[in-house]
């Protein structure tokens, strides 16, 4: 208890803009969302949107099907990862249950279809139930903190990943099932597939911009950082927590449901623990609680399994000695460290040269 | 039935121990180590490679236990110590890339197969009655169980073990009246690896222990912390017994399908309906 009043006693205590070691009393290396990181206006930043998501619309008619499938794949854990850094990042809970949630979304819009409900409707319904399970699974958030939460919504994780196993009437068991491809008409299957994951994935950064950047983020970051404290202020504290891992555990399975039409085939054992660490490192990476860092984190996780392919048996080692470097490197993430050359003197003095001018 | 029970509380043995090994880490440098298994099996192997190589058993036992407290020390100082001021999270991560690389690193010197790492006594067996045999490897897992229980038990309440429980009470004041954090948590991690070394030397002089091994007996041992609440030593070694005889019985009776599941199905429970583990409030006095 005194441990918690201790670390936020230091986080207040720090001037803003301090590097992340003065920001480590608030559990996480965090990031300073509004201010100087978003200079320029808004509409620069619209053109510079619309120019990336024309870029990347391209992307099928110029590049192959391979790099294609990368691509798509990287939106696919760049979505994902922007859910699971809303909930360690932003809202400050270790929870494990995200590749699990990322399982039911593939499995519920893969059975959906095979029901006869539409794939784009299968979208929003898979994510639907995955908030529920996630309010489920985030009920412990109510007691427990810190690992205690991690290592319970692991188990939970775990035993949904179980239960997928166990349903084979309906999932196909261990064996795992083929996934009905959706494409629209009149486009091949690969840059169909494209298609679609680039118009969520643009859908779902947009409105988690709005989100995050607006009241909501900062009372999620407030929550994380104060604790029941925030109750003082009119804000339910645990009713935040539980939002956060709903809206989540929505994102994972939206993700889920497009990484299901990528993959073609799924079967449980893709969404244990070799799911999972790989979306722990990119949340790690983009830096926990940033904006744009998903997507960072993301190309970097995608970029070292490709990399990584062809070494056999030494993928693994690879693997944790990459992790365990980047860790001692940089223990606030990649984007920490575009962050920590903007805050050096050097920049600082350019800066007011430009400004002198 | 007997049998069952003898066998649940020797695998328990080795979850108990675990989540010794796990406590004991959590408590002094506030780490949830994710690794804990494989230094065990490094440990292990080295052991049992010397004891292939014709060194004598019990020096080979002994370089065991020395090797997995020094894995402990060299972790500690290289790598955890300087990430503990960037919270939990960095941590965290560490310990699982930890535990990737160590198991690929096994699996690159020794290879995949299981292997076993036997004792004087492996295959021998004591007959009592009704036709019942125990085997000697599975006694001495629960009697050193016990044993190391104790011993940790006692070790907290040394000198070193009081300053131990000061610092995972209040780092800063701790450190204020003079405890060297960096000292203990170097020692905690020292104490966990040759725990950890211990509990995989005793599943491999009964058992068989491969690459996979450490996969599962780190759930049961964070399952074994987890009910005791990652503080209490007592709940942490009477929850690893309890939950290797219901494992056992849920192999013996249901299926083996579904011993994982129940595991998970503890934890969950447990840490809804006990969320400081199952013997908070039993110690009254301990104020």
């Amino acid at each position: 208890m005194s441990e918690t009043a201790q670390q936020v006693a230091a986080a207040k205590a720090v001037p803003p803009g301090d590097g992340p070691s003065g920001l480590a009393g608030a559990g996480i290396a965090a990031n300073t969302v509004p201010g100087r990181t978003t200079g320029g206006s808004s509409t620069r930043k619209g053109i510079i949107a619309i120019i990336v998501l024309l870029a990347l619309f391209a992307v099928p008619f110029v590049a192959n099907t391979y790099v294609v499938f990368v691509v798509s794949l990287t939106l696919v854990y760049a979505v994902s990862t922007l859910g699971f850094n809303l909930l360690v990042g932003w809202s400050g809970q270790i929870g494990l249950a995200h590749a699990a949630l990322f399982a039911v979304g593939a499995y519920g819009s893969a059975i959906g279809v095979e029901y006869g409900i539409p794939f784009l409707l299968t979208i929003p319904l898979a994510g639907i139930v995955a908030a529920v399970l996630a309010l489920v699974i985030g009920f412990p958030a109510i007691r427990l903190r810190g690992f205690f939460l991690a290592i319970a919504t692991l188990a939970l994780g775990m035993a949904i990943v179980e239960l997928l196993t166990m349903a084979r009437p309906l999932t196909g068991g261990g064996g795992g099932m083929s996934v009905n491809v959706w494409s629209l008409p009149g486009i091949t299957t690969a840059a169909s597939t494209y298609f679609v994951v680039l118009a969520v994935a643009a859908i779902m950064f947009f409105l988690m911009r709005r989100a995050l950047l607006g009241r909501f983020g900062r009372t999620l970051q407030a929550v994380r950082d104060l604790g029941q404290l925030t109750g003082s202020l009119g804000v339910s504290a645990l009713r935040y927590r539980l939002v956060a891992f709903a809206l989540s555990g929505f994102i994972a399975a939206v993700a889920g449901t497009l990484y299901g039409q990528l993959q073609t085939f799924i079967f449980p054992a893709m969404f244990q623990m070799n799911l999972l660490v790989p979306m722990l490192v990119m949340v790690f990476v983009g830096g926990a609680g940033s904006m744009w860092g998903p997507v960072v984190g993301a190309a970097f996780a995608i970029v070292l399994i490709e990399f990584f392919q062809d070494l056999g048996d030494q993928q693994a080692i690879a693997y944790g000695l990459v992790l365990m470097l980047a860790i001692s490197v940089l223990p606030g993430g990649l984007t920490s460290l575009a962050r920590r050359v903007g805050d050096s003197r050097f920049m600082a003095r350019l800066r007011r040269r430009e400004v002198a001018e | 039935m007997l049998q069952t029970i003898v066998s649940g509380l020797e695998s328990g043995s080795w979850f108990a121990l675990l989540g010794l090994a796990i406590v004991v880490v959590m408590k002094a440098a506030d780490v949830p180590n994710f690794a804990m298994a494989e230094m065990g099996l490094v440990a292990t192997y080295v052991g049992i490679s010397l004891a292939a190589a014709g060194v004598p058993f019990w020096i080979a036992v002994l370089a065991t236990l020395i090797t997995g407290a020094v894995i402990g020390v060299l972790i500690d100082i290289a790598l955890m110590r300087r990430l503990s001021s960037y919270g939990h999270f960095p941590l965290l991560l560490m310990t699982i890339g930890l535990t990737l690389a160590l198991n690929a690193v096994v699996g690159l010197i020794w290879g995949h197969d299981p292997r076993s790492f036997p004792a004087p006594w492996t295959g021998a067996a004591v007959q009592i009655g009704g036709g019942v045999a125990i085997g000697v490897s599975q006694i001495v897992s629960i009697i050193v169980g016990l044993i190391g229980a104790v011993a940790i038990t006692a070790f907290f309440r040394t000198q070193v073990g009081a300053q131990m429980r000061a610092v995972a009470e209040n780092r800063s004041t701790a450190r204020l009246i003079g405890v060297s954090a960096g000292r203990l948590s170097a020692i905690a991690w020292a104490v966990g690896g040759f725990i950890a070394a211990v509990t995989v030397m005793l599943q491999a002089q009964s058992a068989l222990v491969s690459t996979l091994s450490p996969a599962s007996l780190i759930i049961y041992g964070f399952v074994a912390a987890t009910m005791g609440g990652f503080t209490s030593l007592l709940g942490t070694f009477v929850g690893g017994l309890a939950l290797g005889v219901i494992q056992q019985f849920v192999g013996a009776y249901i299926s083996s399908a579904v011993q994982f599941s129940v595991a998970l199905l503890v934890v969950f429970l447990v840490l809804i309906l006990r969320p400081e583990g199952f013997t908070k409030g039993m110690v009254l006095r301990d104020v």
